[in-house]
């Protein structure tokens, strides 16, 4: 028979006062009933639209409201893969590395930050911002949204017609410089 | 599970995600986005985006004062101006933009702001002080409401804010009288009534000169309560419902007088004895523990008696207005005075009677339902 430290902790447990002993065993069980729970938690898989399996670790899982909610509402089996039909690989592991340095990098997470963003084109961008927005991440959704008012603020409705793929169904012009503070009342 | 929509499709926001980006943005540059498309325009003018902007966004970033280019004053120089704070903090320079009521007085007379909230300014109507107009200068509209009741015997307060369970902003009007019942109504805008309703339980007390202060959802005035104490009146917009805010422990200081504003989004007090004001601040509201004394101002300048506290900046510095009407920047930690070279003088004896001495005052794109009232109509063509 192999004694495991855990069991062995038991052993000697037993050699206390009584009053002691069930203390430390209440203790004990705590203990182990944390160390069931997170083993639960880890081993929580996500899968990309591209078939892809991601096992991702509870902190930041966290993060993910979304996932989060289909785990405890949903009572989902978390022993196979949680389907994210919306996200691709290359997105999802984007997203844990921004959640990852989101919570243990906090001396350059502004660099990282920077470097992040350069690393994305307008197209992608807007995909993980999707993603962001599908998963429920607010630190990530946050972080795009004040990025794409960085991008569009002092461009012209021109540009972010193009940018946004919008199509211009405005018959005017003339409320395009419409400054502030103007006495005259406006248009409509 | 197979992704079946537009795999290859590029993603197009949803209005949603848009609405999220669009709301952090400054007004400024909201303003020129509104020609983008009609549903961004619509998503501009839309109450819940425009509130959501503005709770994004600093409470105050401009002051506004009635101002005249020199004194004394003559009638038709007073202009009703909004400084850049960041720019009085920083480099103790004015940057105005100038607010042209839309409905300006004869004789070029000021307009008598009563309150302001979330961009939204609340005047009186020189001519017929029964009249009160509210304006967003920022998107330049305006709607009047309808007359106050005829009889004026007393002295009239107000308060405006927002109340967020309905969703509505609401004004208060307060006739508070030493000898007859107060009298306080409420007009909630937007809630399709457009009528003033009486508040009941509104306390017997005499208002200070003063609007109302909006903080956490109430406004509070403050009272000569019984024996000549000080009360701080609150009503909590939400219903309608009137209290009592509680005060500091002044520590033994005689007072003289007792101002009430808002710091920080939170209540303040100032508290002057006869050398030095004590600043207040309540960082929880309605919790007497949570009164917190910021800092002694004293008068050892016998010309900075009677200064008030108008804003403190992120970084300590502390915005005065002082007595005769100039501002001067203070800072706390070495005591030390930057008194604003003015371009602009802000006319004193408007800032010193008016209830609505220099104010906090943000642009906003928040709109109530705008429409050209016949009340106003009635009101001009009545002189």
């Amino acid at each position: 028979m192999v004694i495991t430290a855990k069991g062995k902790e038991i052993l000697e447990i037993a050699e206390e006062p009584e009053y002691v002993m069930l203390a430390k065993v209440e203790d004990l069980k705590m203990d182990m009933l944390r160390i069931v729970e997170e083993e639960e938690i880890k081993k929580i898989r996500l899968k990309t639209s591209d078939e892809a399996t991601f096992e991702v670790e509870p902190s930041i899982l966290k993060e993910m409201k979304r996932v989060q909610s289909l785990i405890n509402t949903e009572a989902i089996d978390t022993s196979v893969a949680i389907p994210l039909p919306n996200i691709t690989s290359r997105n999802l592991s984007r997203i844990i590395d921004f959640c990852w340095e989101h919570q243990y990098n906090t001396e350059n997470l502004e660099e990282f930050k920077g470097r992040f963003l350069k690393s994305l084109n307008h197209q992608e961008l807007k995909e993980l911002l999707l993603a962001a927005n599908y998963l429920n991440i607010k630190t990530l959704f946050d972080f795009l949204c004040n990025s794409f008012t960085d991008l569009i603020q002092n461009e012209s409705p021109e540009f972010i017609r193009d940018f946004f793929n919008i199509l211009n169904d405005t018959n005017s012009v003339k409320s395009m410089h419409a400054p502030a503070f103007q006495g005259s009342i406006d248009d409509d | 599970m197979a992704s079946t929509e537009r795999p290859h499709a590029p993603p197009s926001l949803p209005m949603e995600v848009i609405g999220e980006i669009l709301e952090r943005l400054p007004v400024k540059h909201l303003l020129r986005l509104r020609c983008v498309c009609k549903s961004w325009k619509a998503l501009v003018s839309d109450p819940g985006f425009a509130k959501n902007q503005v709770r994004r966004s600093p409470t105050a970033t401009r002051l506004i004062a009635n101002t005249t280019t020199r004194p004394p004053l003559c009638d038709n120089a007073v202009s009703l101006r909004a400084f850049r704070l960041r720019s009085l903090f920083n480099d103790g320079t004015f940057v105005a933009s100038e607010l042209n009521p839309p409905l300006p007085n004869p004789r070029g007379k000021p307009h008598q702001i009563v309150a302001s909230c979330d961009g939204i300014i609340c005047f009186r109507v020189l001519e017929n002080p029964n009249f009160l107009v509210l304006w967003n200068p920022t998107i330049a509209k305006f709607k009047a409401l309808p007359p106050l009741a005829e009889h004026t015997l007393g002295d009239m307060r107000f308060g405006f804010g927002y109340d967020s369970s309905s969703r509505t902003y609401k004004l208060v009007w307060v006739l508070s009288s030493r000898r007859r019942q107060t009298q306080a109504n409420v007009f909630a805008l937007g809630n399709g009534t457009d009528t003033w309703t009486t508040i009941r339980g509104f306390p017997s007390s005499h208002l200070y000169r003063d609007s109302g202060k909006f903080v956490s959802g109430s406004l509070n005035w403050l009272t000569s309560g019984a024996s000549s104490s000080r009360v701080i009146v609150s009503l909590d917009l939400r219903n309608e419902s009137c209290g009592e805010v509680p005060q500091p422990d002044y520590g033994g200081v005689v007072l003289v007088n007792l101002t009430l504003c808002v710091l920080r989004d939170c209540l303040s007090l100032q508290a002057f004895s006869h050398t030095f004001v004590d600043v207040w601040l309540m960082r929880e509201y309605g919790s007497k523990e949570s009164w917190s004394h910021l800092f002694r101002l004293s008068f050892q300048v016998p010309n900075f008696k009677n200064t008030k506290v108008l804003f403190i900046c992120e970084d300590g510095q502390v915005l005065l207005l002082h007595r005769f009407g100039r501002l001067i920047v203070y800072n706390p930690v070495n005591a030390t005075f930057k008194i604003i070279k003015d371009i602009a003088y802000c006319e004193s004896s408007q800032i010193g009677r008016s209830p609505y001495y220099g104010s906090g005052w943000t642009t906003s794109v928040v709109s109530v339902v705008w429409q050209f009232f016949v009340w106003y109509i009635i009101a001009v063509s009545g002189h």
